[in-house]
């Protein structure tokens, strides 16, 4: 076996996976909790999306590169407290901006060796996070729309104005003005029919009327 | 010029509510931030633009059209408001 490969298998062998897992998991539920705060209003949507996934993914691959960096710095201190110490800093540095550069594995201090990669890793995870958010709001808008077209081509204005209407019914606090609204959305006389139809669209589904859309086209599309 | 001054420093009560709505649902097209606050899109094109103009939205292209996003200064000034 080549010799790279032995020093991997015997660094498996060592290696103390129930803290990579303890580590992991804090790091996947410190991203998950951005996904969630970002998207408060449809939360469990955005976590489905594949860019939370490759946020949650990068985030525990991070935080357990530095225990591992961590552990081979501080011989003998592989332990539960550490993963957990790791998992909660390595969060807070991260999103603290503090300037965290790679070093080099192999170089030993003084020799002269050390050579910034140019990146700071919390540049770094700051640009993927852009990135991953960026894929969900495209994905997450990207259903919206291709929902509003679908309501658009099986309904007209006065069945979304009743879904509209049963939709907002819900709103205890504000259904009168929501009812004006919806009303000036029906008559004013600037707006052509497709307008219409977009904005009682957005409304619906800016209050939770997905499902109810989903079904009435489903519907009319039986009939 | 103390008229401009204080626009930038204090918002109108259209760009508040668009601040709020941005934070609470998160970020939408123009036509759905229009319809959180129960206005017209042509009405909220120019609060859109005075808070894109002081930072606190960010306006990011899509395939077919935009979205606005709170920023970090947006986000601050919702919470605050």
């Amino acid at each position: 076996m080549p010799t790279f490969l032995q020093s991997v298998v015997t660094w498996l062998a060592a290696v103390r996976g129930d803290l990579y897992a303890i580590t992991a998991v804090m790091a996947i539920a410190w991203a998950a909790s951005e996904v969630v705060i970002g998207y408060p209003d449809r939360p469990v949507r955005a976590l489905g999306m594949w860019g939370a996934w490759v946020l949650m993914l990068a985030n525990a691959l991070f935080a357990c590169a530095a225990l591992a960096a961590g552990l081979a710095l501080i011989p003998g201190s592989a332990s539960v407290w550490m993963a957990l110490g790791v998992g909660l800093s390595w969060q807070a540095m991260l999103r603290g901006g503090i300037n965290i550069q790679p070093v080099p594995i192999s170089a030993a201090p003084g020799a002269g060796g050390e050579q910034s990669l140019g990146v700071p890793l919390n540049e770094l995870y700051t640009r993927l996070q852009g990135f991953c958010v960026g894929q969900i709001q495209r994905q997450l808008v990207g259903e919206r729309v291709s929902l509003m077209e679908r309501a658009m081509a099986k309904l007209d204005v006065a069945d979304l104005a009743r879904v509209a209407r049963l939709v907002t019914a819900a709103l205890a606090a504000s259904t009168a003005e929501a009812e004006r609204y919806i009303q000036r959305i029906e008559t004013d006389p600037n707006l052509s029919g497709e307008r219409r139809e977009i904005m009682l669209i957005s409304l619906v589904l800016d209050n939770g009327g997905a499902d109810i859309l989903r079904a009435r086209v489903k519907q009319q599309r039986k009939t | 010029m103390p008229n401009g001054e204080n626009t930038t420093m204090r918002l109108r009560e259209q760009e508040i509510n668009i601040l709020q709505a941005l934070l609470r649902k998160g970020p939408a097209l123009p036509v759905e931030v229009a319809v959180r606050t129960f206005s017209f899109p042509e009405d909220i094109a120019e609060p859109l633009g005075a808070l894109e103009q002081q930072g606190y939205v960010e306006r990011q292209k899509l395939r077919k059209g935009e979205m606005f996003v709170l920023t970090k200064k947006g986000h601050e000034r919702a919470l605050g408001t």
